[in-house]
């Protein structure tokens, strides 16, 4: 439910605070990084099960993350400091889109294809003078079953499916939202604020 | 409708963003406390009725610091010169996220912010969806045109104002004095993306004062 519009925002927002250097490739590349979970829903068309699971896992951040760190690959040698943290801001990027999804109703089975199950962590933290702590997030359970039976939702293998605008169900009707709520469309003009501010303030530093 | 910890956080985020190298501890300290000020007008609706979401959400509060701002800094020097070295970027920064975060989450989501309070008292929620739908073409509801016929005025989430609006807060739940015993609720995230912001606000602000005491 949170759109493309806002991931790419947000992981600009993100990349801007962590990288020194900003350009308008550098741009490019995070909002290229942060879009790339929603292609899933393109490949909603070869498997309707895959939105939300093909391209939303922790695996991809991880092997990246490791590809990056490790001396053997030797990639930091090979990029150099500029370029490996970029690289790294792309990393983020990616997983800012997908808990996105995650930590919303949609779900999203971001331990796919390893473990097979869509979780949607959503809930309530506050402090209630009459009731105290309230949290409701999830709740453990560790006397078998399910791990988080509050978060977990069907399966791939299941038939579970979150609606892609790309898969249409009368084969006419596509239906595509940019924005979804107000604060969506404050996140996406703030990003376009901070990084026009950003490269505006390079090119003078430059000059 | 966010919590101060959801402003704070996203704040944070906006200032790394905009600081770069430029971010440090005194950056952090000024963005939370002008995440925090906007909030404390739930104090304010102790005294002058519903003024939560009000007083301090106004954009003239955060305009007639601007004006203080460029009159003590370029105009004059009266502010510059009891301020510490790259402490003017800092200022200006922690007046984006006041606007930014502090005022607009708040008035892009439901129960929306009085942006012009004293001089127009109405609240106004700016909320909707855009995109695009087979036969519909591009659809927008975030300002709805009144149908010719009718005479109604252009909808952009007018709310009220403060006589009739009042919008809760753990400090003052409803309007008037409370029942001893009435429930305050003081919540920290209850939206999932609460909880994404606030963690990507988190991990900027860890890894920018990371790199800014390295290259220290």
């Amino acid at each position: 439910m949170v759109t493309t519009l806002v991931t790419v925002a947000t992981g600009l927002l993100v990349a801007a605070a962590v990288l020194d250097r900003f350009s308008l490739r550098v741009v490019a590349l995070v909002a290229v990084a942060a879009a790339l979970p929603d292609v899933d829903a393109v490949l909603a068309v070869l498997h309707p099960g895959l939105h939300n699971a093909a391209l939303h896992n922790v695996w991809l951040p991880f092997i990246a993350g490791g590809l990056l760190t490790s001396r053997r690959v030797g990639l930091r040698e090979r990029l150099g400091n500029d370029e490996t943290r970029l690289a790294w801001a792309m990393v983020l990027a990616y997983t800012v889109a997908v808990a996105f999804d995650l930590f919303n109703v949609e779900s999203a089975a971001v331990l796919w294809p390893l473990h097979d199950r869509f979780f949607a962590v959503y809930g309530q933290l506050a402090y209630s003078t009459t009731e105290g702590l309230r949290f409701t997030f999830f709740e453990l359970q560790f006397g078998g079953g399910e791990l988080l039976p509050k978060a977990g939702r069907g399966t791939v293998a299941g038939g579970y499916v979150v609606p892609s605008p790309f898969v249409t169900g009368d084969g006419r009707t596509m239906r595509a939202v940019l924005v979804n709520a107000g604060w969506e469309l404050l996140v996406a003009l703030v990003a376009v604020a901070v990084v026009g501010l950003r490269l505006v303030d390079q090119t003078r530093g430059e000059s | 409708m966010p919590s101060t910890v959801v402003h704070v956080a996203f704040g944070l985020l906006c200032g790394a963003a905009l600081l770069g190298v430029r971010f440090d501890r005194r950056a952090v300290v000024v963005i939370v406390a002008a995440c925090i000020l906007p909030d404390l007008d739930t104090f304010t609706s102790l005294v002058v009725a519903s003024t939560h979401r009000a007083m301090l959400h106004s954009l003239l509060a955060p305009g007639l610091l601007a004006l203080v701002f460029w009159h003590g800094t370029a105009r004059s020097d009266w502010l510059r010169v009891r301020l510490a070295p790259g402490d003017v970027p800092r200022l200006w920064t922690g007046l984006f996220a006041y606007v930014a975060a502090g005022i607009g989450l708040d008035m892009f989501t439901a129960l929306g912010v009085n942006p012009l309070y004293p001089l127009v008292d109405q609240f106004v929620a700016v909320d909707g969806r855009v995109g695009y739908e087979t036969g519909r073409g591009l659809f927008q509801s975030f300002v709805e045109f009144p149908e010719p016929e009718t005479c109604g005025g252009v909808n952009v989430g007018q709310r009220g104002s403060t006589e009739t609006v009042h919008v809760a807060s753990g400090v003052d739940p409803s309007r008037g004095a409370e029942e001893p015993g009435t429930e305050r609720i003081f919540p920290v995230v209850f939206r999932g993306w609460h909880v994404t912001l606030a963690l990507a606000g988190c991990l900027a602000t860890w890894l920018g004062l990371r790199d800014t005491e390295a290259s220290a």
